[in-house]
């Protein structure tokens, strides 16, 4: 019965690839008007055999020819549409006499959208008729990659580039380079600040149970704010406290600092003698001061690691490391080794990637040390100097990357405070109690019961946070941030899909990669006992 | 062992959950802990290992009190299993089970002997299960998982809380018994709370019943059904308290061992004559070595001419009951098959003793009139 | 600069007595978040918090058509109505209503009220140029210009709020519609592919589908429309499918045992049990879209979006905040109202008191 519906669906989708394949700039044409070449025959007749095909029963048969058909579809909707391409800029000449002819370009249009479209439903179709037929899951990647290695081939090989994008994208390669590091940096920026922060204040609402709901609110309320709204409202306060000196801001940090520390001293000792409605109260202006002045360090340090990270690409795009990118780099990746360890089962790789990873932070220590003691002489007479700097001069101002870090950092706090908290708080009661009885410490249990189990659940945060992250930070081209934002935007002046596609669809293929990645190590990292089946 | 002295619990919105308990858990016994729900046994369970803190008392383990022992250290010794289990799910069973020789900085090869040993002692294979997990695991592996897991490092001392609670009564049984065995081997000083009074009885050597958080009587099963203290007493372990107390009788402590008995072999007539001289309606029919083959019945011996063509021949493990059974189960076998008299064998199906109706209504007259002359 | 004259603004004084009565309105506001133990002391926070509204007719000496005061308009045509004549209308309305209502459901009557009174209040605000005037001129008082000089805050709020609503409506029936289908039997060989479409569909950057409108459809509302719909519709078929498919099967199960067709098992027991999610997915389809229509100013819808990218791009601060803060307030305000309603239509059983 199945098998009738799949073939019922079948035929709606690819159906729609008989609708005009319009080609050419500004004027469309049709696949029919195409003239000549009968080979676009094949096109239509392909949709045809797909009808055919889906009123076959065995499932294995008719999931390979689908997923055959699929493939070919998308890779000839493309090779074809290359060809007919090519033959109409060879025509242009002849077809649109008296229009002024200056570079013509192809663009994609709808009819080959659908043709797109339709291929991967076909494929998709098939795809799942084999995993019901049980095939074996190589053969299965290999169904599903094929057609998409052999595009890719062709892409790489050029054969593509009648396409206006590839046009584009031979035109601007380098500088989509550049714009992609740019997105990466200031989106992985935010994402590191904001899983310390958003882990940090996940682990606060599940440790305090008062302050829970306040946290989840007040984080619920942040991602509210439309995503440009949010980078216009920042805008304020940075423009500023750009033209503050940094001395004074930073003398303000600590009072601050200083100020909450009181108050939550305050509260520790006197929090019996409140009111309930004090003691709310008290908390939220508590949380509040406390906020301001870790708000304004992660300002501060975010700009700060932002610019220096940055020095690693130079203008004409070739890689440079310099000092300082390179010692933070080694830290964190020798940090990052030795925390992997400890979660690998013993053996060798276990070995190598803790020695690795202590090693390297010996040597970053030793490193460390001599550049103290090198530069401690030259910094004595900074300090001079220092009272004069401005925290624009830290990199901090209104438009740029410090406001479209921050802002990235607090949208992605959402869904990683709210799943930290909803992973923690869902551990089963009774393992909790199962690992008190059995005489675990309170840190015990949390690196080696709560952690674990929560674990994929805090991961799906991440993840849900690095795609939107993507997304939004190409609307901080807005503020001036860089990045693929700006591609779109100047699309949009230009009218130009092809500047839109070179901005939106490396956005795409990076959310994609890093979703993947990130489920990889999730992946990885989840025990095989709780993983979902 | 464990001696609690007039513990008491407040919890902090004023609830009185345990109120004055006094008592003492001797070495290798196990102690139940039973009444209605929520009359305090878990929570007086858990004062011992500290995961609820005392009011006002204090416990004795091992003689120490127990607040001067640091709470890890404390419940390192103390096995915990409790009836939602809680193995975690990320371990694998080894990984379960060794938790706590893992806590205490056992050795791995150590941890390893010790962790085989324990599943199989519990019945579970230690090749085929050491590495799955527990989601992998049928409600009662996992239950003795979680006994496994709770014997880890050895402990001296175990606190179980309802720990066969969610489990279906059959595959209760069974683990009831394998524990009984398991506690033999290894003797440990337990705590075992329920609310099921069959499960108390079969498990407890001795029963603390507790009400409102006060121990209302404390003593052997045998005493509790004999002699219940009062009428809660008597009301909770249920008006089939004679007819339980038949439970706790093993049948060689009561059975006749000297069972009418024919050989195979032999003729009619002396089939005959022992039905006779005993004034019995039926003989059994025993093989060379002694093994129960079926039995004879009056009507039958005095009609046929053989004794092969007289006896019913069947599997004696559908007639008799096994020597080691309690009185109660020779009770339910002799009524769903109507018989007045059961045969008895031993572990091979060798004829030791017999067990007639009679008798056991005398125990069961006995034991009243022991318990009226208590409490008239 | 460009040729849009700046519209020569002498700083106009906001009246101090409608900045009192703002106060106070505000404090009552606050007040009546409060639980107050009596009821009666409760209704009168109640009414007290309506009081914003009668804010507005301080306003009124202040009236002309440039700050919003007498944009009281039924479609194109204009009533001509005094401003503050409506105003104690719809004031003394709502205290009607009040007092009909609150005895009556807590949940829902006094949120929305409080949600209305500060929306009335924000609306009041946002009207009131002299206010934002005086407001941004102290924020930025080396800045050239300082409110936006083509068109009011109210009239930029009226457009996003189209965009949003039109927007939703189609989102909501098209993407409910979509997630039930491929819940049913008949369809469900589709639902992998859907769900694979509406993950991927997240990938794609809210900027990208906005900006590839434009050379498709052209400028103006519609391409907006449309990207609005294709992005807000992810979260309501992704919790649409989310909420059907976690309804207990042994529940449809019994349902079905009971003699109960299909569309009744729909309708009587798998919309009820799942709307808790459905609901929370439209939430977050409608409060992405608010945030999707600023940006539909690039793609020339109107909205709140306006000021903020003319603020950007010829870096008047000013400008930016006018459009940012209500684009937020509007945002939040929505957010809290929506939040209610979700709670209020959710059945009993499952509703889950914070
Ligand atoms: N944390 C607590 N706070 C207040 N009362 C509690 C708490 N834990 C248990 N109680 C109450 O104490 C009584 C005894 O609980 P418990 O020992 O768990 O009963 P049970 O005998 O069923 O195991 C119950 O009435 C329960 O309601
Ligand atoms: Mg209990």
């Amino acid at each position: 019965m199945g098998g009738i519906i799949a073939s019922f669906g079948f035929f709606f989708l690819p159906l729609l690839e008989l609708k005009p394949n319009r080609l050419a700039s500004g004027i469309p044409f049709e696949l029919l008007q195409l003239g000549g070449d009968t080979r676009y025959i094949i096109l239509f007749l392909l949709t045809f055999i797909v009808l055919a095909v889906a009123l076959n029963r065995t499932t294995e048969t008719r999931g390979w020819t689908l997923v055959a058909l699929g493939n070919t579809m998308m890779f000839l909707t493309l090779f074809l549409g290359a060809l007919a391409g090519a033959n109409l800029i060879g025509n242009a000449e002849t077809l649109l006499e008296g229009v002024n002819l200056r570079n013509p370009r192809i663009l994609p249009s709808a009819g080959l959208i659908l043709g797109l479209v339709g291929g991967y439903v076909t494929l998709f179709g098939g795809l799942s008729d084999l995993r019901k037929a049980k095939t074996p899951r190589v053969a299965l990647i290999v169904a599903a990659w094929s057609g998409l290695a052999l595009i890719l081939i062709f892409l790489l090989t050029g054969q593509f580039d009648i396409y206006s994008v590839m046009v584009e994208f031979r035109a601007r390669g380098e500088l989509l380079g550049n714009r992609i590091v740019e997105h990466i940096m200031f989106v992985g920026v935010a994402l590191i600040i904001g899983f310390v922060l958003g882990v940090g204040l996940g682990l606060w609402s599940f440790r305090d149970e008062r302050m829970a709901p306040i946290i989840l609110y007040v984080v619920g309320i942040i991602q509210t704010i439309p995503s440009l709204a949010l980078f216009g409202v920042l805008l304020v306060p940075l423009a500023r406290l750009g033209d503050r000196s940094a001395s004074s801001i930073f003398l303000f940090l600590l009072v601050t600092a200083v100020i909450a520390a009181l108050a939550i001293f305050l509260y520790r000792r006197f929090v019996q003698s409140f009111g309930p409605r004090l003691r709310q109260a008290f908390l939220i202006v508590t949380a509040l001061l406390s906020a301001v002045p870790l708000a304004l360090f992660v300002v501060l340090l975010s700009s700060f690691v932002f610019r220096s990270s940055f020095v690693v690409f130079t203008a004409d795009g070739t890689v440079f490391a310099s000092f300082r990118t390179l010692l933070s780099a080694m830290l964190l990746v020798s940090i990052a080794l030795w925390l992997i360890s400890r979660y690998l089962k013993k053996g060798l790789l276990k070995r190598i990637m803790r020695y690795g990873g202590l090693g390297g932070l010996a040597l970053f220590g030793l490193t460390l040390l001599l550049a103290v003691g090198i530069g401690s002489s030259q910094f004595l007479s900074r300090v001079d100097s220092f009272a004069a700097l401005t925290v624009r001069d830290l990199g901090v101002s209104g438009i740029g990357t410090a406001p479209a870090v921050i802002a990235l950092t607090l949208y992605s706090l959402l869904p990683m405070v709210r799943n930290t908290y909803a992973g923690l708080v869902n551990v089963d009661p009774a393992i909790t109690d199962a690992g008190r009885g059995m005489g675990m410490t309170p840190s015990q249990r949390f690196f080696q019961i709560e952690l674990p189990i929560a674990f994929p659940v805090i991961m799906a945060g991440v993840r849900n946070a690095a795609v939107s992250l993507v997304g939004i930070g190409a609307i901080a081209s807005v503020i001036g941030a860089g990045g693929l934002g700006d591609f779109i935007l100047s699309g949009i002046d230009n009218a130009s899909i092809d500047q839109i596609l070179l901005g939106a669809i490396p956005a795409v293929i990076l959310a994609t990669l890093l979703d993947a990645g990130l489920r990889g190590l999730e992946q990885i990292f989840t025990s095989p006992g709780i993983k979902q089946v | 062992m464990i001696t609690f002295e007039n513990v008491v619990k407040q919890y902090p919105n004023g609830f009185r959950a345990v109120d004055g308990l006094s008592l003492e858990v001797a070495p290798g016994e196990i102690c139940v802990f039973i009444g209605p729900s929520g009359c305090g046994k878990t929570t007086t369970m858990r004062m011992v290992n500290r995961l609820i803190s005392v009011s006002s008392g204090r416990i004795l383990v091992e003689g120490r009190d127990n607040r001067d022992i640091p709470a890890e250290e404390l419940r390192r010794k103390i096995g915990y299993a409790i009836q939602q289990i809680g193995l975690f799910p990320h371990m694998t069973i080894y990984e379960n089970v060794a938790v706590v020789p893992h806590l205490l900085g056992w050795e791995e090869s150590r941890i390893r002997s010790q962790v085989d040993r324990l599943l199989e002692l519990v019945g579970l294979d230690p090749d085929e299960q050491r590495d799955k997990y527990p989601r992998q695991l049928s409600g009662g592996q996992q239950q003795r998982v979680g006994v496994a897991r709770a014997l880890g490092a050895d402990p001296p001392i175990m606190l179980m809380d309802e720990p066969f609670g969610a489990i279906d009564p059959i595959t209760r049984e069974v683990l009831q018994d394998e524990f009984l065995q398991i506690q033999k081997e290894i003797s440990k000083t337990i705590i075992f709370v329920t609310h099921d009074i069959d499960e108390a009885i079969k498990m407890g050597d001795r029963i603390a019943i507790l009400r409102e958080g006060r121990i209302v009587q404390f003593d052997t099963p045998d005493t509790i059904l004999a002699h219940p203290k009062n009428n809660f007493v008597r009301d909770f372990v249920g008006a089939d308290r004679a007819l339980k107390r038949l439970g706790l009788v093993r049948i060689n402590e009561v059975m006749d061992t000297d069972p009418p008995m024919v050989a195979y072999e032999a003729k009619i007539e002396e089939a005959r004559n022992i039905i006779q001289k005993r004034k019995l309606r039926s003989a059994f029919v025993v093989d060379r070595d002694g093994r129960l083959r079926g039995w004879v019945d009056k009507e039958a011996a005095e009609r046929e001419t053989s004794l092969t063509e007289a006896m019913a021949e069947v599997p004696y493990s559908d007639i008799a009951v096994r020597q080691n059974a309690t009185v109660r189960d020779a009770l339910s076998a002799m009524v769903t098959r109507s018989f007045r008299i059961t045969p008895v064998v031993d572990s091979k199906g060798k004829l030791v003793g017999s067990i007639s109706l009679r008798s056991l209504q005398e125990l069961v007259e006995r034991d009243d009139s022991e318990a009226s002359e208590v409490s008239p | 600069m460009t040729e849009e004259v700046t519209v020569t603004q002498g700083r106009r004084q906001v009246p101090v007595i409608s900045l009192i009565w703002l106060g106070l309105a505000v404090l009552l506001l606050v007040l009546s978040f409060f639980s107050v133990p009596l009821k009666d002391a409760r209704f009168a926070g109640e009414s007290a918090s309506l009081a914003p509204n009668f804010w507005l007719p301080t306003l009124a000496p202040d009236t002309n058509s440039r700050d919003g005061m007498t944009l009281i308009s039924v479609g194109a045509i204009d009533t001509g109505i005094p401003f503050w004549i409506l105003a104690f209308v719809f004031a003394g309305l709502e205290l009607w209503l009040a007092r009909i209502f609150a005895q009556r459901d807590e949940k829902l009557i006094r949120p929305l009220f409080r949600a209305a009174t500060v929306f009335l209040a924000f609306w009041s605000f946002f009207g009131h140029l002299p206010l934002w005037d005086a407001l941004l001129s102290t924020i930025f008082p080396r800045s050239p210009q300082i409110l936006y000089p083509r068109t009011t805050v109210i009239e930029l709020t009226a457009q996003h709020l189209e965009l949003v609503i039109v927007s939703s409506v189609i989102t909501i029936g098209i993407g409910l519609a979509l997630g039930i289908m491929v819940t049913r039997a008949q369809f469900r060989e589709f639902l992998p592919l859907v769900s694979d479409f509406v993950n991927a569909g997240q990938t794609v950057p809210t900027l990208g589908i906005v900006a590839i409108m434009v050379p498709i459809i052209g400028l103006g509302f519609w391409p907006a429309i449309v990207a609005l719909i294709l992005y807000g519709m992810l979260p309501v078929v992704r919790n649409a499918i989310a909420g059907l498919e976690a309804v207990d099967p042994f529940v449809i199960d019994s349902a079905r045992g009971m003699g109960m067709t299909p569309s009744q098992i729909l309708w009587q027991i798998e919309l009820p049990n799942a709307s808790r999610i459905i609901l929370a997915g439209i939430r977050t389809s409608v409060v992405i879209n608010i945030g999707t229509a600023a940006l539909g100013a690039y793609a020339g819808s109107g909205g709140l979006g306006v000021p903020i990218a003319g603020g950007l791009s010829q870096t008047i601060f000013p400008f930016v905040l006018l459009g940012a803060l209500p684009a937020a307030l509007l945002a939040i305000l929505i957010d809290y109202v929506l939040e209610r309603i979700e709670f209020v239509l959710t059945p009993k059983g499952l509703q889950i008191e914070k």
